[in-house]
């Protein structure tokens, strides 16, 4: 799944998480599809961000999650001793993951990990 | 030596440059029939400048409220529509862009809304005077590069260089920090406490006289936006993390995903509205 | 003797000007840097202002006008320096609300003489209240009287700050003085979005206001200010009362007792045309008013509705 900002969404995409209002107001719920008169309602309301399913946008200045989690750890690299920082670490790596590939690849991921 | 220098030349310090694309969205909105101060106020509060100038204002002696006012929301309530009109259009004139800008500027906004986050988590009253002090936290930064740019470039240069962080490259060359040089500054502006100290102390939180707290939560979230890669706060390294300061916030591995969860949204808010600033800026040029 | 600010990028560029005018005891404040001065002024006032017309960006109209208007500084002399034919032709003076010009070409001499009236003159006029800059008794009595014979409906707020002497016993008058200033400030800025140049405000003196907003603002305006004001108090209280809800002091009698948060009341009086004659009845309506008001709890607004004798 995918964060993109409201004005980047197109009708087709299904949205991945609900939509929700600056003040946290449920508008719409998760696997609803998304259509030009719900994007406009959305707007109206001052949404500003959707999570979508699959990867439909290329944003600006977005990099490949492989690419992501090698800057992640390169910005660790003069920290490696500290364990909350490497705990940090593998919270933020995991948070990427998960929001892109869902909670069973990082589980699979992890259970392959072990073995 | 270099660094009584530095104190003597900030003594002079009137202004600070601000980013173009801010100062011509504000222009713009000023000559908007609708336009009222609150609205104002919330694109002020993205930028560190013009922030650090509404307090620097609303705490002098002339308007009377000595070390008493630390958001602009508050500035902007004794300040008034047609002051802070004033004090745009005064500030068109320092324009400066450079690339390291926007990524200071990212940097700090990023960090203002990590810092309000947190402060929100642990249950912190005002949450948004913990959150302008995580905005204007690198004030140090901005002065070296508007007052003493060479030095500024050969500090930058050398951490680039010798991958060092650039505190410590600031110390060696220069003999100060940034984080001394902003709390200079902000006491200089008569800034209050519970925003000078995070200023001074942001890298070493628990020397910091008072509000310890926030000094630890700034400091966190300037980590934390720094491991995030969001902006650019002067060199591309975690810093280290002071242990008594995280004892404060101590965030479970639930909490921190949950942070994470409301920084990611919010922080995509922030880069469309910095993309269209930009945007508008070009445009409207 | 008086702080003179120079904002005049193609004039006074002769250090021995500079020196005649410190010679005469004034600290003369310049920068190179146009704007930086003009922040300067807007951050700390000076005394006297010298400012070129014409500056860029209408620069020069935006400071008069801030520090005029909304920095309630009707007593900083402005001095514009303007052309042979700006002197000729004159000036749409709203857009310059200045106290003098002077001409470009003028000499060293002439400038000192102009500048040692405008501060004697400053000093003849004394109506503004010192804390807050505003009009005070003579100003405000002169300005109602002046609206009551005026055809369109207006409302005359009475303003003040509840338990105002406790609190300055517990806190000191340095903080009552600020508590006074940011009273003014809210005043005259939410006046200022809402009434414009309809809009007046005066101190009376101490912690009493009072200000005139064309009638059908009245309200709105009440509600905002006291929003205000509940939003900024806080930051004058100390942690503990905060917490407590209430501080301790002496009241009228000596007696020390516990007093409620300080809060804000408005009495507003509104005056159709020709139902008051004279500012005295308008006052006197008030007071009956304000008594009601400040025996409420918290911060709020009367308005007197007693309906007017012609309908």
């Amino acid at each position: 799944m995918q964060r993109i900002p409201l004005k980047l969404a197109q009708p087709g995409m299904v949205l991945a998480k609900e939509a929700v209002t600056p003040e946290g107001q449920v508008l719409c719920g998760a696997g609803t599809a998304l259509t030009q008169e719900i994007l406009a309602r959305l707007a109206k309301q001052e949404v500003l961000t959707l999570t979508v399913e699959g990867h439909p946008v290329t944003l600006p200045g977005e990099k490949s999650l492989p690419e992501k989690l090698k800057e992640l750890d390169q910005r660790f690299s003069k920290t490696r001793n500290d364990p909350v920082l490497r705990a940090l670490k593998t919270v933020i790596a995991e948070f990427w993951i998960i929001q892109e590939k869902g909670e069973d690849f990082l589980q699979n991921l992890k259970r392959d990990r072990a073995d | 030596m270099k660094r009584e220098e530095i104190r003597q030349r900030l003594k002079d310090v009137q202004s600070l440059p601000t980013l173009p694309p801010i100062v011509s969205k504000l222009n713009q909105m000023v000559s908007d029939e609708d336009v009222t101060a609150v609205k104002l106020g919330r694109i002020i509060e993205k930028d560190q400048v013009l922030t650090s100038k509404l307090l620097k204002m609303v705490n002098s002696s002339f308007f009377g409220f000595p070390q008493r006012i630390s958001t602009v929301s508050n500035a902007i309530v004794l300040l008034g529509f047609n002051v802070i009109k004033t004090l745009i259009v005064t500030s068109s004139i320092f324009e400066v862009m450079q690339a390291s800008d926007i990524g200071l500027f990212e940097h700090s906004l990023g960090c203002a809304t990590a810092a309000g986050l947190v402060a929100k988590k642990l249950g912190i009253k005002n949450p948004e005077e913990v959150s302008t002090a995580g905005l204007i936290h690198d004030l140090g930064k901005i002065v070296l590069r508007a007052e003493m740019p060479e030095e500024y470039d050969q500090v930058a240069e050398t951490a680039r260089q010798a991958k060092q962080y650039m505190r410590e490259v600031e110390k060696e060359i220069l003999g100060i920090g940034h984080g001394e040089i902003g709390g200079i500054l902000a006491r200089q502006w008569n800034l209050p406490e519970r925003l000078v100290f995070p200023i001074e102390y942001h890298h070493r939180p628990e020397a910091s006289p008072d509000f310890a707290e926030v000094s630890a939560i700034i400091h966190f979230s300037d980590i934390l936006i720094r491991a995030l890669g969001f902006g650019f706060g002067g060199d591309p390294w975690v810093p280290p993390l002071d242990h008594q300061a995280w004892a404060r916030i101590k965030l479970g591995k639930s909490q921190m995903r949950q942070l994470l969860e409301e920084l990611d949204e919010k922080l995509m808010e922030l880069q469309d509205f910095t993309l269209d600033i930009q945007k508008d800026g070009k445009d409207s040029s | 003797m008086a702080r003179i600010a120079l904002v005049t990028p193609d004039h006074f560029k002769r250090a021995d000007e500079k020196l005649c005018l410190e010679a005469r005891g004034h600290t003369v404040v310049t920068n190179a840097d146009v704007a930086r001065s003009l922040e300067g002024i807007l951050a700390d006032p000076p005394d006297l202002l010298i400012i070129q017309k014409g500056l860029h960006r209408h620069m020069d109209q935006e400071v008069i006008l801030a520090l005029k208007n909304n920095l309630q500084l009707a007593l900083l002399p402005i001095l514009l320096m303007v052309s042979e034919r700006d002197l000729a032709v004159g000036l749409d003076w709203s857009c310059y609300p200045v106290d003098d010009l002077i001409s470009e070409h003028a000499t060293i001499e002439e400038i000192i003489t102009r500048i040692d009236l405008a501060l004697a003159r400053t000093r003849r006029v004394a109506d503004n209240n010192p804390l807050t800059k505003l009009p005070g008794n003579s100003s405000i009595l002169k300005t109602i009287q002046n609206m009551l014979e005026q055809a369109e409906p207006r409302a005359v707020a009475y303003v003040d700050i509840d338990n105002f002497k406790p609190y300055n016993d517990r806190y000191g008058f340095s903080r009552g003085d600020e508590v006074i200033r940011m009273v003014s400030r809210i005043l005259v800025n939410v006046i200022q979005e809402h009434a414009g140049a309809g809009g007046f405000i005066g101190h009376i003196g101490g912690d009493d206001f009072v200000f005139m907003v064309p009638l059908e603002k009245a309200e709105t305006v009440c509600q905002e200010v006291l929003t205000n004001f509940n939003a900024l108090i806080p930051l004058f209280l100390d942690e503990k009362d905060l917490e407590a809800g209430c501080f301790v002091s002496t009241d009228r009698q000596g007696n020390v007792r516990s007093f409620p948060l300080t809060s804000l009341s408005i009495a507003v009086v509104p005056c159709h045309p020709g139902h008051y004659s004279h500012y005295g009845e308008v006052a006197s309506t008030a007071a009956s008013l304000k008594k009601k008001v400040k025996a409420l709890e918290g911060s709020n607004f009367l308005v007197d509705r007693r309906k007017p004798d012609i309908d």
